[in-house]
């Protein structure tokens, strides 16, 4: 503990040097404004009291989400990074511990997430100016949310700790963070949902929910609390202990796991459907690239589990439920739909991770000295993309037809209904083109595969939903303010309304992704594939005569 | 197109024109002209920053100059770049391999990026795999290799191809004695072989006993472009003649600096170190002097600065 302090002093040093600190700290600030001064305008109309405790809830909710996911992209690969680098032997090396390698880097990278939180603090305190919250109420949330940043942060650094891979460390970290927040009452719900309601005892469900941040939260409302208040501690508390827990732990384990990737033998990239020599030849002659990003067959499990566990889960609700399970047409559409959103997620994870290493370590400015074009390059990704995703693409392609099928039949052909499926089968297939044209942009564009897989996620399948959620809301409002209540209809339902806005968002929103990506890959791949992170970051590149690539070097 | 070196027998394989390269305000290449001629093992000299790298990028089509230009057997490398990846194999001063690879698999796979012929590719790489002495781990993964065995995996990759001209961007950085020499061994065989390599290193009394021409530059300049024998003639201020005797020294000296032709005489061990006036001085003098004044001459021999000491003579250490 003695060398804590420099430590902490070296890295909080480091941090207040970066730039994306500021930036972000503005950042959420001005989102946190912005937010505020939207529901002030949608509710003009209502008393400032009923405004305020408004905007508070929203605020807090939108500002606890923020806290609950730093640990996944501020601290989930801080230490495995290091690893990987070789610079954590280094460290010990040096008299340093694993606690002060565990308190410096949290304390580095809380700040990050402290300064953001800071930022949003004045904009939650407006609704105290109004005259809708107490300070006490206000305080007992800012305490959630620190204490949440804190947890989050602490077992991103504990999956770090045991993790090699960027991709291991930020999935690893998304589920604990998953399970920490609603692990427990979501494994109750579960249960009771696979029938076996009589497993759970009775106020059994309230107590699994203390460790979740999101109950303590809601307890620190004012309504809640009045009646809950020893329920709020006793969460607030469990969490505490948990990061502590968590640091504890890592703090043991970090020195006892540092060497293993020194040791771990290399391993061997098994080849997909073990090929004769010829046919691997043969599809090396076809596109090298194709072969080269295909030839791994690790991910063979990974690619399937989901669906397994999704398969098993309908054999046993509909076991259960019967036909209020298989012939409910809200089943079908959540299958539907949560199918989609994975096979999205797994073609953002694959895509992200595709080009970042490879650039980093130099292997693919090698390629591109050699006769490979770059439509060749983008033609060997395509179709190693499909080789591998073939399977997935089919069955959720099938999934979603066929649900909307029987969708369609239920409602007799009703036209909104088949207007829907139909959209939402193009949408599939346009997400998937974005996915890959603005994932491989990405990937090539990225400083890493985990910032990467952030940006994708964040840009392709967040980002139009947040708009589109966004533009309802004020669409409505602008409306109602203009047309004094009596909102124009345009001789349509609500729900179609609604439906509609939803297609000419998403819709524009893919095409627009893919024709980006693509302008992005066909003009620049070489630009990008041939300069470091830093450097196209910090410097513009262009391309100059033919393809030879414009960017600085050493 | 016609990637073929023979249809321009007489052309130098490099040629660059007022080859210049900018980064914001800084000038990482100052107009640099070069010309290399087939056959030729050529050391490129320089500090940490002086261009090296910058010149080896442009030749690899990975860079554009700011202006000037350079042509590899007759192609622009910015107009034709396509043709030129044909002709050179660039060895970057990183690895870049796929370290789950197999030695042949790593090798095959480049093979089919050059188009090679899935026939002729086995024979290839055993080719080549021979030639850089691994013959015996074609079937280890890269990643369980040494470093030198991996930056000779760079070599064979290099060569997959048969370029005409290699660019070796310190090839030797961070290998032990033997790999070294091993790495020198092997490019001497490739010289022999008939190509043209360029070599960037640090290690300059290795690239001496190697080279036989170089190239030094310093932020971006070129400071010599030569044979290797004639940069310390040329670089050196001072032409000195190390001369051993028998007789009385202190004599000696005195008798030679009453000669015109010399300017300073200086006893240096067991023998004189004789400093000439100018570099066209008649080192007959010498010998005429101390026979006239009977003081027996043992040996005369001029005293040839190496490269190590020429390229801290001439540099100034400035980076950029």
């Amino acid at each position: 503990m003695r060398n804590l302090l420099p430590v902490v002093e070296r890295e909080l040093r480091v941090t207040a040097r970066q730039k994306a600190l500021y930036v972000h700290r503005g950042l959420l600030a001005f989102v946190a404004m912005g937010i505020a001064g939207m529901l002030m305008f949608f509710m003009w109309r209502l008393p400032p009291s009923r405004m305020g405790i408004s905007v508070f809830y929203t605020l807090s909710c939108l500002a606890f989400i923020h806290a609950a996911t730093v640990g996944i992209w501020i601290t989930s690969d801080c230490i495995s990074q290091e690893r990987r680098e070789g610079t954590l032997g280094l460290l010990f090396l040096t008299d340093l511990g694993g606690l002060d390698i565990i308190l410096g880097k949290l304390t580095a990278t809380s700040l990050k997430a402290l300064t953001g939180l800071l930022a949003i603090f004045p904009v939650l305190a407006i609704p105290l100016l109004l005259g809708s919250v107490e300070s006490h109420e206000l305080w007992r949330v800012m305490l959630v949310l620190g204490n949440t940043m804190l947890l989050s942060l602490a077992a991103g650094i504990f999956v770090s700790t045991l993790s090699h891979s960027p991709k291991g460390a930020l999935i690893g970290t998304f589920l604990m963070v998953v399970a920490l927040l609603g692990g427990a009452p979501l494994l109750l719900w579960l249960i009771g949902f696979l029938g076996g309601e009589s497993l759970i005892g009775e106020g059994v469900f309230q107590k699994a929910s203390l460790h979740s941040a999101i109950y303590g939260l809601i307890l620190g409302f004012q309504s809640n609390y009045l009646t809950e208040a020893a329920s709020y501690w006793q969460s607030l508390w469990i969490n505490f202990f948990l990061t502590i827990g968590f640091i504890s732990a890592a703090s043991i384990l970090l020195p006892r796991t540092w060497q293993s990737e020194a040791r771990a033998k290399p391993k061997r990239a098994t080849i997909k459907n073990p090929l004769s020599k010829q046919a691997q030849s043969a599809q090396i002659q076809g596109n090298p690239i194709a072969w080269l990003h295909q030839r791994s067959t690790k991910r063979w499990f990974n690619l399937w589990l989901p669906w397994l566990v999704g398969l098993l889960f309908w054999g046993w609700a509909s076991y259960v439920h019967g036909s209020l399970f298989y012939a409910e047409p809200s089943s079908w559409v959540m299958t539907a739909y949560l199918s989609s959103v994975i096979l999205k997620l797994m073609i953002s994870s694959e895509m992200a991770y595709r080009l970042s290493d490879d650039r980093r370590s130099g292997a693919l400015e090698l390629l591109f000295a050699t006769s490979i074009t770059t439509s060749e390059m983008i033609q060997g990704h395509r179709q190693a993309l499909h080789g591998k995703y073939r399977g997935p693409i089919i069955l959720v392609s099938l999934l979603n037809a066929g649900f909307g099928l029987l969708l369609m039949l239920w409602d007799g052909f009703d036209t909104k209904t088949t207007c829907m499926v139909l959209a939402h089968l193009m949408l599939l297939w346009l997400d998937l083109r974005a996915l890959f044209w603005f994932g491989l942009w990405r990937s090539l564009k990225s400083p890493s595969g985990n910032h990467a897989n952030r940006t994708i996620t964040f840009f392709a399948l967040t980002l139009p939903w947040i708009v589109y959620v966004g533009m309802t809301l004020f669409s409505f409002q602008i409306f109602s303010v203009l047309f004094f209540g009596n909102r124009p209809t345009l001789g349509l339902e609500p729900g179609t309304i609604i439906l509609a806005t939803w297609f000419l968002i998403q819709c524009p929103w893919a095409i627009g992704l893919a024709i980006l990506g693509r302008r992005e890959i066909t003009s620049h791949f070489r630009v990008l594939a041939t300069s470091t992170s830093a450097q196209h970051q910090s410097l513009p590149v262009s391309i100059s005569h033919q393809g030879v690539p414009d960017s600085p070097t050493t | 197109m016609n990637h073929d070196p023979i249809s321009a027998p007489d052309l130098p394989v490099v040629q660059t024109h007022a080859l210049s390269r900018h980064f914001g305000n800084m000038v990482a290449l100052d107009k640099l002209n070069l010309t290399i001629e087939k056959g030729d093992l050529f050391g490129f000299i320089g500090s940490n920053g002086a261009g090296k790298t910058t010149t080896l990028r442009i030749l690899a089509t990975f860079l554009a100059p700011s202006s000037g230009h350079a042509t590899i057997l007759g192609h622009n490398v910015i107009k034709e770049p396509d043709a030129v990846r044909h002709l050179i194999g660039y060895m970057p001063d990183f690895f870049g391999v796929y370290k789950d690879m197999e030695v042949t698999e790593y090798l095959d796979f480049f093979a089919a990026c050059y188009r090679i012929d899935s026939k002729q590719r086995e024979s290839t790489v055993s080719d080549v795999l021979e030639l850089v002495g691994l013959t015996e781990k074609k079937g280890a993964l890269i990643g369980a290799l040494s470093r030198g065995m991996q930056q000779r995996i760079g070599l064979a990759r290099v060569l997959i191809h048969d370029p005409q001209l290699l660019l070796l961007d310190e090839p030797a950085s961070g290998l032990d004695p033997r790999a070294r020499i091993e790495m020198m061994a092997i490019l001497q065989e490739l010289q022999q072989m008939g190509k043209t390599i360029i070599i960037s290193s640090h290690i300059l009394s290795e690239l001496q006993n190697l080279c036989n021409r170089v190239a030094i530059i310093e932020q971006g300049k070129l400071i010599y472009s030569g044979d290797v024998e004639g940069v310390a003639k040329q670089l050196s201020r001072d032409r000195v003649i190390l001369a051993s005797i028998q007789g009385d020294w202190e004599k000696a000296i005195g008798y030679l600096k009453a000669r015109s032709e010399i300017a300073d005489v200086q006893w240096d061990k067991d023998r004189l170190r004789i400093t000439m006036a100018d570099q066209q001085s008649n080192v007959g003098v010498i010998a005429q002097t101390l026979v006239a004044n009977q003081i027996d001459l043992l040996s005369l021999t001029e005293d040839q600065l190496g490269l190590e000491e020429v390229f801290m003579r001439v540099t100034k250490g400035d980076t950029q």
